[in-house]
């Protein structure tokens, strides 16, 4: 667990204890021999006792160590529920297929590549086409903290579109999207693209009206 | 010249790296809306199916509220007595003669403005087309030709033996469906698109006929006369709803009784003879394997070929048919009693279960025996019992014992068991069933697959068991076989295969939970038997919505459910609540509201996920869980003058207090008297430690009279409640079924096992 490095016997974590700690009394303590709550109280107690501006800054530090805790507790059990959906045979395995599914459904927005490289990551060494929870908790916990794939915002899609709308029409063809889909960027398969034309194409015009799309789905989501 | 042509390509390939980064952007923004599309549908999916099966524990409870009333109610009055009397009164069974009487359709006229279908026997291939053809321009098939037909089935069945078998090289295609559950719509699509039966085109349908659906009896009518018209080529296998005591819970039995209201009784009852005379199995080319649930590993198919199918009557309860009923029948009537018990009463669970199942019975029952009876067991049994008590199980002595204690005067002395048990058959005869065999038949009509090896209880359904792929391959390897082809569940797609592709499930009620929720199947097979599979959904409604539309619309429909659950744990699930707030400040994290409600409902579902369509009133990843839950009260309370409290309750034992009333108005005439709904109420409310009033319950007696005539009528009451399930009426815009879009082109088809 992240948390209960800070209070690892690294020179660098007792020398910040240390420093923390002002006096110096404490120094000669072995903090890894206490637990991580025990070292966190203690320094607490004796900072107060010596400093209150130290006492602030510990309770903050400690508070927000909770915090992060109940968070940590949290996003586990987000990965948790998300993975057991998938779960099917209530073994803690699921097919990798259903990896990306679990994984854009937790908040990530990553690209076929970047999830091929996670995938690397939880598969066996031995690919079995099943994914073990125990392999995939840590990497999605460490996913979900460093806030990585974030979800594209509504104007940097757009400005995606405009890119691909080179004269500024406010539209997309048919035949246009059809080919920026499926042979530029990670392409999309033929059931994707019918069902992306379904939902996007006005079949009067035949075209996407692309602005009008995103806000769509956008209200969709939500 | 040459710079101006490189700025021209660099720029050229600025502008190709801008189209391809764009391009991969949108595919990404797409891929998670359509992955978490997904995620709502699967969720979606984990919420029918708990609630599915949540239902079906639900009958080991109602089985323990009878069990509670044995052990502990003592009649006081004479009409409770009877009351009683009539609750735990066995049916009896129509013997041959009384058939004769019931099978009586000649002597029913059909009038000269009735519109519907004629029947002329011996049925031909016209009449049955055109049957299927009046059944889809919604005509309802009189009675007369209802016991016509049925009395021609049961002769035609009763001649089949257990096990089918067909050959490829005498039909070249087999088309084998799975559940229909009432749905006529998927039954008509089926035989629009794959075409009519007929001797080039052989059919086995797998079971689960009836129940749910809101057209068995006309699926059952085409069914029987196709079956009557190519006998050699149309063949039935029983499913665990081919079964009276499902009926009455599930909802056939409702559908017979609205539709015949003067002949439903006497269909009713020849029903549930034809029903055992069902074949139990079917052979292709002595390869592939089809039946309704699947195997155990006790499964035996030589027991089951040559075991007496129609004496098991039903898969819910051990209860065998006797010969020498009569002999009984005569005693009972000289004794003037309303009737005897030979055996535990009909609802009870027997000793029928393998030994890991956690109901009831053994020591828990031995320790209530010890309990209430005043009267030590011994003393009550004879000589003559005590010769067959090694033949019966202690459990059901024990019951047998309670019975005496608790209603003298009831139950005469025990006949002694005919001698006809392995041990005593006259040569020639068929013994009668044992347990072990009525567990055989358990066993292949409810077992479920699993992916873990061996073979454990299911305690989901309550029966059969689950079976892992060494089972299936043991079976396979022992009797030479290639595959299996079962039902019973309903799976997204209409199939599935499993075990190594050796198991197919295939489902042909699609959207079975809701419009939109799941395809519908049926598999073809050739001499090579290869499996080809169809796919529909028989909702032209559903082929024009997107893939979201259809989605949030089967979501609606999970949601209100799952809301209509909340509400029915109310008081549960405040106490809950107060739990995680000790400070008494009203409000509760969202993580304890999803830990709360796991731990009250017990459904298993991701309630993080869930908790944005279900809490919409939260602030700051707090609740104000009170209001939350009058909120939940608002959507469901139908009338404020009833006791919110008995409300919840009824909500929550909707199913079973259809299954009671049901039990009560023995006589299926749809009413039962205010006092036989009192008494009702108040043991069931006894059981249920809810603490109503009598007045109470007199207030909702009386309101629900409508017309004042001291009868209550079952549907009535039921439907002020809103208590009846909501049949799907949406699906009826529907006025043609098409193939979803990804058929269109042909079908898909998968590969051999």
């Amino acid at each position: 667990m992240e948390p209960a490095r800070r209070f690892c016997s690294s020179p660098a974590a007792s020398q910040r204890q240390g420093a923390v700690n002002g006096k110096g009394e404490e120094g000669g303590l072995q903090f890894n021999s206490i637990t991580p709550w025990g070292a966190e109280l203690f320094t607490q107690l004796s900072g107060s006792v010596l400093n209150p501006q130290l006492k602030k800054k510990k309770i903050e530090h400690a508070t927000s160590y909770k915090r992060g805790k109940l968070a940590l507790a949290e996003f586990h059990k987000k990965i948790k529920e998300a993975f057991e959906v998938f779960d099917h045979e209530s073994n803690n395995t699921v097919d990798v297929r259903e990896i990306g599914t679990i994984i854009r459904s937790l908040g990530c927005c990553p690209s076929e590549g970047e999830l091929h490289d996670l995938l690397a990551e939880v598969e066996e060494e031995e690919p079995t086409g099943y994914i073990r929870y125990e392999k995939f908790l840590p990497v999605m916990t460490k996913v979900l903290l460093e806030r990585r794939y974030r979800p594209i915002p509504e104007d940097v899609l757009l400005r995606a579109f405009e890119v691909l709308d080179s004269a500024k029409r406010g539209f997309l063809t048919k035949e246009e999207l059809i080919k920026y889909m499926t042979e530029e960027g990670e392409p999309f398969s033929q059931e994707e693209m019918e069902e992306m034309l379904s939902a996007a194409i006005d079949p009067d015009s035949n075209s996407i009206n692309y602005k009008e799309y995103i806000t769509m789905m956008v209200i969709d989501e939500n | 010249m040459g710079s101006s042509t490189s700025i021209h390509h660099h720029f050229a390939f600025q502008n190709a790296e801008k189209a391809f980064k764009a391009a991969i952007l949108i595919q990404r923004w797409y891929r998670r809306y359509v992955a978490r599309l997904e995620m709502r549908r699967q969720c979606t999916w984990s919420i029918f199916q708990s609630i599915e099966y949540a239902g079906q524990q639900d009958q080991v409870k109602l089985h323990d509220f009878f069990s509670y009333l044995m052990d502990h109610f003592t009649p006081d009055s004479h009409q409770e007595k009877e009351f009683l009397d009539r609750m735990f009164t066995e049916e009896r069974f129509p013997q041959e003669a009384e058939m004769e009487k019931y099978s009586d359709y000649e002597s029913i006229e059909v009038p000269d403005s009735y519109t519907g279908p004629h029947l002329s026997f011996p049925l031909l291939p016209d009449h049955a087309t055109a049957l299927v053809e009046a059944f889809r321009l919604k005509q309802q098939l009189h009675a007369r030709y209802v016991l016509n037909l049925l009395y021609e089935a049961r002769k035609h069945l009763a001649q089949l033996p257990n096990i089918n078998r067909l050959s490829t090289c005498y039909s070249e295609e087999i088309t084998v469906c799975g559940d229909l559950h009432g749905q006529l719509d998927d039954l008509i699509f089926i035989f629009y698109k794959n075409g009519l039966p007929s001797p080039e085109r052989a059919y086995v349908f797998n079971g689960d006929f009836v129940d749910r659906g809101k057209d068995s009896i006309e699926i059952l009518m085409v069914l029987f006369a196709f079956m009557l018209v190519y006998p050699k080529e149309f063949h039935l296998n029983r499913g665990n709803h081919e079964d009276h005591l499902m009926n009455l819970r599930y909802g056939f039995t409702k559908e017979v009784m609205q539709k015949y209201k003067v002949h439903g009784k006497k269909i009713l009852r020849i029903l549930q003879d034809v029903f055992c005379w069902l074949p139990l199995a079917t052979l292709i080319d002595e390869k592939v394997l089809i039946l309704h649930g699947g195997v155990s590993d006790r499964t035996d198919l030589e027991l089951l070929a040559k075991l007496d199918r129609h004496k098991i009557v039903s898969t819910l309860r051990y209860k065998i048919r006797k010969e020498n009923d009569r002999q009984t029948e005569e005693k009972r009537k000289a004794h003037q009693t309303s009737s005897a018990q030979t055996s535990t009463p009909w609802f009870l669970p027997q000793s029928r279960s393998p030994p890991s199942l956690p109901f009831h019975l053994g020591s828990d029952k031995a320790h209530k025996a010890s309990l209430s009876s005043s009267v030590p067991c011994s003393a009550l049994l004879e000589h003559t019992e005590l010769a067959w008590l090694g033949r019966r199980s202690v459990d059901q002595e024990l019951e047998r014992c309670q019975q005496r204690a608790s209603f003298p005067g009831i139950w005469e002395k025990e006949e002694p068991l005919p001698q006809t048990s392995e041990a005593h058959t006259v040569p020639g005869e068929l013994p009668e069933p044992t347990l072990q065999e009525w567990r055989q038949v358990v066993d292949i009509l409810w077992s479920d697959p699993m992916m873990q090896e061996g073979c454990k209880a299911n305690t989901v359904r309550g029966g059969g068991c689950y079976f892992g792929p060494d089972v299936t391959e043991q079976l396979l390897q022992k009797y030479n076989l290639q595959f299996l082809i079962r039902s019973h569940e309903c799976k997204p797609e209409g199939y599935e295969f499993c075990h190594n592709r050796k198991v197919l499930t295939i489902f042909s009620a699609s959207n079975y939970y809701e419009v939109g929720s799941n395809r519908g199947a049926y598999v073809k097979l050739g001499p090579s038997l290869s499996p080809y599979i169809v796919q529909y959904q028989a909702n032209k409604a559903t082929h024009m919505l997107t893939m979201r539309q259809r989605i949030s619309r089967v979501e609606e429909s999970a949601l209100r459910a799952l809301r209509e659950k909340l509400f029915a744990h109310s008081s549960d699930l405040l106490d809950e609540f107060k739990k995680h707030d000790a400070d008494k400040t009203g409000l509760i994290t969202l993580t304890d509201w999803a830990a709360a409600v796991e731990s009250v409902l017990h459904l298993g579902l991701p309630w993080r996920m869930l908790r944005p369509q279900l809490v919409n009133s939260s602030m700051n990843n707090t609740l104000e869980y009170r209001s939350w839950l009058k909120d939940l009260a608002k959507e469901q309370l139908s009338r404020e003058n009833i006791q919110s409290s008995l409300l919840e309750t009824l909500y929550r034992n909707r199913s079973n207090l259809e299954t009671i009333f049901r039990i009560i108005d023995s006589d299926h005439s749809g009413f039962i008297s205010l006092d036989e709904f009192r008494q009702t109420w108040k043991l069931f409310s006894s059981h249920m430690n809810i603490d109503i009033t009598d007045d109470c319950i007199c207030d909702l007696a009386r309101s629900i009279d409508f017309n004042k005539d001291g009868h209550i009528d079952i549907n009535e009451f039921l439907e002020a409640f809103r208590l009846v399930e909501q049949s799907s009426s949406e699906g009826q815009a529907a006025d043609c079924p098409q193939s979803t879009n990804a058929n269109d082109n042909g079908c898909s088809s998968s590969g051999a096992p």
